[in-house]
């Protein structure tokens, strides 16, 4: 990880793989350890976005409240399986939050 | 009791209450005692015009009336000092409760006339001087075990010195001569082990000294954060229920003093019943003989006479400063100071004085004033240079809780330690509940030198609790307004180390056998497990570890055990604890699994 890296994308091998053809650095992970302990090197790196798959995404809660703060923007991805509208979710309690009802 | 008794008799005019004014009255001085009645009510004379003087009687004027006799006795209001004062327990002016009740039960009869030291009690007096040594006011003359731990010391008047012509060794009651004195002008004294003292008047000494050491209470949120000096001054204030007279009890049972006044002063009976129950039972950490060895107790209930409740802080510190003389280091509590100038402004509205701020006399903070000045580090009378202490300890109860009226207000111009008790931290259940944000000590940076020849980094490891407690504070009001999830994670470990600061080490359990007094040693190494877990935390965090890992540490619910930790085992145990607090941390941080 010596270049900048200003886009990110974590996963397993089939979700990140197309990441890769528009030039985004990809991490092929299994363990939400393993998550974890990138996103809080990419962080440190001064990464802007990084995308996670649904899976992960769900396993690292306490990694997401911890850069709850503009950047790094953590996103997630829906995996080759079925999305499970994780990033729905989210945007739904933000809307909520930010207008104060579920407009949905 | 007087001969003058006889030949000049007042005679009362009015009655109001405590109050009587009486005619006919021109041969009394001001605070002189004179008895009402055929009753023989004890009065002090309190306020002079012409031949009419205003007197307060220190006990229940019912069934007196216009034109009964009032009989001078033309002597102050004094105490009587000698062997004996120790383990007794005396109402405002010094009438012995304990004597009074094997006489005549639980209720005080009208006027009655009783010693007020054991005049029969045969006492082992030690020389200390011979026939022919120069003495002066202060000079001890010889000793009396009075109980296994104190040794009292008896003195030389203060006023008198000459050279001494006789002295007696072995037994004596307190009456009896036990030496002769040849005054300068040729004039000989016979000095007895009792002596009086008029309790308005503050005893002489050489000079006072700035306090310097600090008087450890064990009780780890006074001696840590708000520490205060043997002979210095320090005030209770808090509302009902919020544990003031708990927290003096401590004081009294703990504090590192070798005499103990307390003054009950217009508070609850069963308050005065608890010391008397408990005292005796137990022991003192230094010398483990029972805390009443030590202890006077002084008791005005709330139901006692108004009158003598002022007087009964006189009372109070006139036998500190005699033992102060003696060269101990005494600690007076008085609970409460409130009720004491509640009966100032009962008196003062029956003088029909002028009020001040809320009906209280104007007179309210120079006479506040004059009892805590009787406090302070001195060195005493006599050629020993001899250093007594008192330190005066007054609760104060506003009423709700708001420190704004003119009693907590007058007592914090005068004392330099004040421990604010909060309702909210009471009700919380924080016992003692002294609001680390609002109490403070003026001593600090003068002990803090002490502290820290005990251990270098004290002062330092306060102040960085005192910064995390000040931050909770300032976080607190972030998460009332938008909740915990907000704060950063470092945030949120400050909070956690500030509510293990107070739930650890500032939580102290007045009923706990062992928790109930922590030696400094012990204080220092509680405070320094969870600034130390603090310490790492902050860089385990910035390491990557889970903070929720990390709050819910094993080792941190044996930090909280910590104060229950016998003070022979605390050392072993701190050991054991820090051991295990950096290997935890170690796990924590290497034990993240890379590209698993």
């Amino acid at each position: 990880m010596q270049e900048q890296v200003k886009i990110a994308a974590i996963g397993s091998d089939d979700t990140v793989l197309l990441f890769n053809a528009v030039g985004i650095k990809t991490y092929v992970l299994e363990s939400p350890a393993a998550a974890e302990r990138v996103i809080f090197e990419l962080a440190n790196q001064r990464c802007l976005i990084i995308y996670v798959s649904e899976d992960l995404y769900l396993e690292i809660p306490e990694t997401l409240e911890k850069y709850k703060s503009a950047y790094p923007i953590i996103i997630p991805i829906p995996t080759e399986e079925k999305s499970q509208g994780v990033g729905l979710k989210k945007i739904r309690e933000n809307i909520e939050k930010a207008i104060g009802f579920d407009i949905f | 009791m007087n001969v003058n008794e006889n030949k000049k008799i007042g005679i009362i005019a009015k009655v109001s209450g405590p109050l009587v004014v009486a005619k006919n009255m021109k041969d009394v001085q001001m605070y002189d005692v004179v008895r009402v009645s055929d009753k023989r009510l004890i009065g002090e004379v309190i306020e002079l015009r012409g031949d009419v003087a205003s007197i307060q009687v220190y006990e229940e004027t019912a069934g007196i009336g216009p034109g009964e006799p009032v009989y001078f006795t033309n002597e102050p209001l004094s105490v009587e000092l000698a062997p004996g004062l120790i383990e007794g327990i005396f109402d405002g002016i010094q009438r012995p409760l304990d004597v009074i009740y094997g006489e005549a039960g639980d209720r005080i009869p009208l006027g009655i006339d009783l010693p007020k030291l054991d005049r029969e009690r045969l006492w082992n007096f030690k020389k200390k001087v011979e026939v022919g040594a120069e003495v002066s006011g202060g000079d001890i003359i010889g000793f009396v075990q009075e109980t296994p731990v104190v040794e009292h010391r008896i003195l030389v008047p203060p006023a008198l010195s000459g050279t001494i012509t006789a002295i007696h060794e072995g037994e004596a009651k307190i009456t009896d001569v036990i030496a002769k004195l040849r005054t300068p002008d040729g004039e000989e004294v016979e000095l007895t082990m009792l002596q009086r003292w008029p309790v308005r008047i503050p005893r002489p000494y050489k000079r006072k000294l700035a306090p310097r050491e600090p008087m450890v209470t064990g009780q780890r949120v006074i001696d840590t954060l708000f520490p205060i000096a043997i002979g210095g001054i320090a005030a209770i204030p808090g509302p009902f229920g919020s544990g003031k007279t708990v927290v003096q009890h401590q004081l009294a049972k703990w504090a590192d003093a070798d005499i103990i006044v307390y003054v009950g002063c217009g508070e609850r009976g069963n308050e005065m019943t608890d010391v008397l129950n408990e005292f005796p039972r137990l022991k003192d950490p230094k010398t483990g003989e029972s805390l009443m060895m030590r202890t006077v107790l002084i008791a005005n209930t709330s139901n006692m006479p108004v009158a003598a409740r002022e007087a009964s802080i006189y009372t109070g510190i006139t036998i500190a400063e005699y033992y102060r003389d003696m060269g101990y280091r005494v600690a007076i509590m008085a609970d409460s100071t409130s009720r004491w100038a509640e009966a100032l402004r009962e008196m003062s509205g029956r003088l029909e004085e002028m009020p001040g701020e809320e009906g209280y006399p104007a007179y309210l903070s120079s006479r506040l004033a004059e009892f805590y000045e009787r406090a302070g580090l001195v060195e005493t009378q006599g050629n020993e240079n001899r250093i007594g202490a008192i330190s005066a300890i007054g609760a104060v109860s506003p009423p709700g809780g708001d420190t704004s009226e003119p009693v907590s207000q007058a007592t914090l111009r005068i004392v330099k330690v004040f421990w604010g008790l909060s309702s909210a931290l009471a009700y919380r259940r924080h016992f003692p509940a002294i609001d680390w944000l609002r109490s403070y000590s003026l001593y600090e940076d003068d002990l803090y030198d002490h502290f820290n020849k005990l251990k270098p980094d004290w002062s330092k490891q306060v102040q960085q609790a005192k910064d995390i407690l000040q931050e909770e504070s300032k976080l607190e009001e972030i998460v009332r307004l938008v909740g915990v999830d907000s704060l950063e994670f470092s945030d949120r470990l400050t909070m956690e180390c500030a509510r293990s600061i107070r739930e650890d080490f500032l939580h102290q359990n007045a009923f706990d056998e062992i928790d109930t007094y922590t030696s400094l040693e012990k204080q220092y190494g509680i405070l320094k497990a969870i600034l130390a877990w603090y310490r790492l935390a902050k860089d385990a965090l910035k390491a990557n570890a889970s903070f929720n890992k990390i709050i819910n540490m094993k080792v941190r619910e044996r930090i909280g055990r910590m104060k229950y930790v016998p003070e022979k085992e605390f050392a072993f145990e701190f050991e054991e604890v820090m051991k295990e607090l950096n290997s935890e941390f170690q796990n924590l941080t290497r034990g993240d699994d890379f590209y698993a």
